[in-house]
Parts: C-alpha cells; structure tokens; sequence
C-alpha cells in the first residue's frame, strides 16, 4: 500500500518537475542610441545614398560610467536570480570567435571552417530582451542634476516591457558615479516590477513570437495556391488557429510570397513538456505542410526565442 | 452537548486571540532618501496616545508600509511601490504575516533613534522617527515561503 502511494506521489510531481522549467530569456544591457549620439559614439555608415547612424558599441564600453551603470545593473539583476549577459565580454567574444574560425584550417584538406553570410549578420550582440540605459547631466548653478532612463525591450516583438526614468534630486556636492548609483539604487526596484509584471503574463499567456514565411524564389509557390479547395493562406491560418494559446494571434500581412503573423501566443511547453521557443513551434508548421496534400519543403530560419521565419520551397 | 460548546469557546478564543495578536499603530510613511545597497530608508510618523513608543512599533510600521502601502517623497522625487504587490497580499497570506507582525518584522529594519521628533496635536502625539528597512532580505526572504514571486519564478 505503502509503495503504491509513493508510486503514485511520483507519478503525480513528476510533470510539475518537467513543467518548471520554461527557456530563460537571455537579457543585456546596452547603452541606450540618444546616449551614444549625445557622447560621440556614433558610426555613419552610408546606406544607398542615406546616412545611418550606428551606435559605436565597442567605444561604449570603455566609458568609466557606462561600465560602472552597467555593472550596478548586472549585479542587481543577478542578485535576483536573473543574471545578465554582459555588452563587453559579449562584444570580446564575439571577436575572438571570428579570429578563431578564420585561422581552423582542416588538417587533410586545410580547408577553412563554412559560413554563411547570414552567420556573419548573427554573430552581434544580442538577446531576447534587451536593457536599454542612459543618463543626461543638467547643470544649474552650482547644483548638478542628472535625468536617468532604463527601459526594458522585447528584441523579436519591438515592445516596450519595462520602463523607470526621472529626474533625480539635485546635488551641490555628489560626483557623476554616485549620482549615478543612486539613480539605478533608486529606479531599479520599480524597473523590476514591471519585468516580473512582463514575465507573469508570459506564463498565463504564452510566449509572444512573431512569425514570418517566406518563399524561395523561382520554386513556383505561392500563398495563393489551393490545396483541397483552399488557399495556402487560409490553411496556414487555421493551423495558426489551432496551435495558438487562447487562438490568440494576428495575421498582419498576406501577399503571394509573405506571410507575417504577430502577436502570436505560443505555449511555453510542447505536448512532451519540452520548453517551447519560436524554432520548436515553427518547426511543427514545417512538419504540417511537408505532409500531404502540401508536400512542401521548407527551411526553417529561425534564430532566437522569439521570431520564426520559415522559407517555403527549398531547404 | 457540553464538549461541542467548550470546542466553540476554544475556537472563539483562538480567533479573538489570533486577531489580537497583530495590530499596527496608525501611521504615515515617506521616502527619506535613497539608502545603501538592499536597504530604504524611510520616515515613519506614528499616531499615539502615548509619547515614548518602543522603536520596535516603528519598525513594524515601516516594514508593513514598505510591503503594502510602498512609499513615495516629491521633495526628493522618489517613489516606491509596495514590496508585496499590494494591500491585497496581506489578506490572501494573512496566515503568514498573522505570525510575521509578531516578532519576525523586526529582523528587517532598525530605528535610528537619534531621528525621533515628538508633537502633540491635541490629544494624541505624531511621532516621528526614520528608520532602514533591509529590503532586500526580506523580500528574499518572502520569496522563499512562497508569499511573493521571484522575478525568475517559474525559468
């Protein structure tokens, strides 16, 4: 009787145990663009006979303030259970993976290690939420006064999650770190509760992804074509209907050769209680239309938690 | 029929008992300033019948203001929500703070003593005093007995 009842208990905790695991999203914080352009960080790039501005990172990360902000943030981010991934070594890291791999050579053939184009555009800082922080310091009179900006970005939605700015009391005698510490001291607890606020709603709602689908040219797909009396489209919007939390999706844009969905509420677990990101959920669409009566080939291009892109046609 | 009264009375008696054992003096709080790392420190005004109130009475105000009231300061633009979420907390974990508001509050926070002003407004005294909540711990802390959810709850 004993061992059925603590067979049983088992049995019963053993999904919970599956269950309490959803993908940590990975989080950085960078300096926000009207810091960077305020401090000269910026790098002009001419763009088809435009300029773009660039934030000039890796100049960013040698300002004493920056990193000290920075470094404030990370520790208290830390301190509660989520810690962050860090702009500088990130940015190291990246560098000395670029090195390495143009120096691998095969040691039969010397052939050097393969890369897409696409690899290259990856390989830059990035998380799925990113921390955007910056600071301005007024001067009057004697008194200094510095106006302090964080806010948290969903990097695959674009949606704002979290924000906590103002201005901070004036000071005759406080240095520009400690005006700085007090303002993260001061603005972090309220940026936080906002966060759990972000992260509460992910796990009564789904993950938010956004997904895009594509065709490949020259291979004769389209969103229009019929299968079984109808159009590509409707069908992909019904799956989108049923694999959807709640149904809770937008179709925001349909052409022949694009399909872009937003808002899109993705479970946080597939049906093995595997955490569930953009890749895994795009992939069993991948799975639906490779079957009949599609018989479609597709190339799953998603990169990240958070936005799926699947390119119809080919692999 | 004599035994189910003496349980009633008991039961009765435990629920006065326990209602009695958690009270807080009326009392106001404001931001006094950004503190140290993990700390606030805040400036608690209680309202009394009596002038000399044990420091502890002022820590249990600011602890139970930090949790549920939250605070703010517009001289020193400083605003802060409360720890717990909200005023609702307090009655959907009333078990817990039932015996929290005994004794445990006062390991979280700590009187300067030096702070004390004292006012007699008709009968009654508002006493002053600022006192240091270390909140980090306790909010640590209430994430570990499941009475406020940690940010990375459920990852």
């Amino acid at each position: 009787m004993k061992k059925i009842f603590f067979i049983l208990t088992m049995v019963a905790l053993f999904p919970m145990a599956m269950l309490g695991q959803a993908k940590k999203p990975t989080i950085m914080v960078i300096p926000s663009d009207v810091w960077c352009s305020e401090n000269g960080l910026m790098i002009t790039a001419e763009n088809l006979g435009n300029t773009d501005y660039i934030p000039d990172y890796e100049q960013a990360v040698l300002n004493a303030d920056l990193m000290g902000v920075i470094t404030k943030i990370n520790g208290l981010m830390a301190e509660r259970g989520m810690p962050l991934k860090d702009m500088s070594q990130t940015m190291k890291s990246i560098k000395e993976d670029q090195a390495l791999r143009d120096q691998t050579l095969s040691s039969t053939s010397g052939a050097t290690v393969a890369y897409t184009t696409k690899d290259v555009l990856l390989d830059r800082a990035k998380a799925d939420i990113i921390i955007e922080v910056g600071w301005q310091l007024h001067k009057k009179g004697p008194q200094k006064e510095l106006t302090y900006s964080l806010r948290a970005l969903d990097a695959y939605t674009n949606k704002q999650i979290a924000e906590n700015s103002g201005t901070m009391p004036p000071s005759y005698s406080a240095t520009v770190p400690v005006l700085l510490e007090e303002a993260v001291l001061e603005k972090m607890d309220g940026f936080v509760s906002q966060l759990q606020v972000f992260f509460d709603d992910l796990f009564a709602n789904g993950r938010e992804i956004s997904v895009r689908l594509l065709v490949f040219d020259g291979t004769g797909i389209s969103f229009e074509d019929e299968f079984d009396g109808e159009e590509l489209t409707d069908m992909i919007d019904n799956w989108m209907y049923e694999n959807t939390v709640s149904h809770r999706y937008n179709l925001s844009m349909a052409t022949e050769y694009r399909l872009d969905f937003e808002q899109v509420r993705i479970p946080l677990y597939d049906e093995r209680g595997r955490a569930m990101d953009a890749r895994r959920f795009i992939n069993n669409l991948r799975k639906y239309l490779r079957d009949a009566p599609f018989n479609i080939t597709s190339k799953n291009t998603t990169s990240g938690l958070g936005k799926a892109e699947l390119i119809l046609g080919e692999k | 029929m004599k035994k189910t009264l003496v349980s009633f009375f008991v039961m009765l008696m435990c629920a006065v008992y326990a209602q009695a054992q958690y009270s807080i003096l009326p009392y106001e709080i404001k931001g006094a300033g950004t503190g140290a790392q993990g700390s606030y420190v805040v400036e608690v005004t209680v309202t009394s019948k009596k002038s000399n109130i044990n420091d502890d009475e002022f820590v249990k105000c600011a602890v139970h203001g930090v949790l549920f009231k939250g605070f703010f300061n517009d001289d020193l633009r400083q605003s802060q929500k409360p720890l717990a979420g909200s005023a609702m907390s307090e009655e959907q974990h009333a078990d817990f703070f039932q015996t929290f508001f005994v004794s445990s509050y006062s390991n979280y926070g700590q009187a300067l003593s030096t702070s004390r002003r004292v006012t007699k407004v008709k009968k009654e005294y508002k006493i002053k005093a600022t006192v240091t909540v270390n909140k980090d711990q306790l909010r640590k802390d209430l994430e570990a007995a499941g009475v406020i959810k940690g940010l990375n709850s459920g990852f």
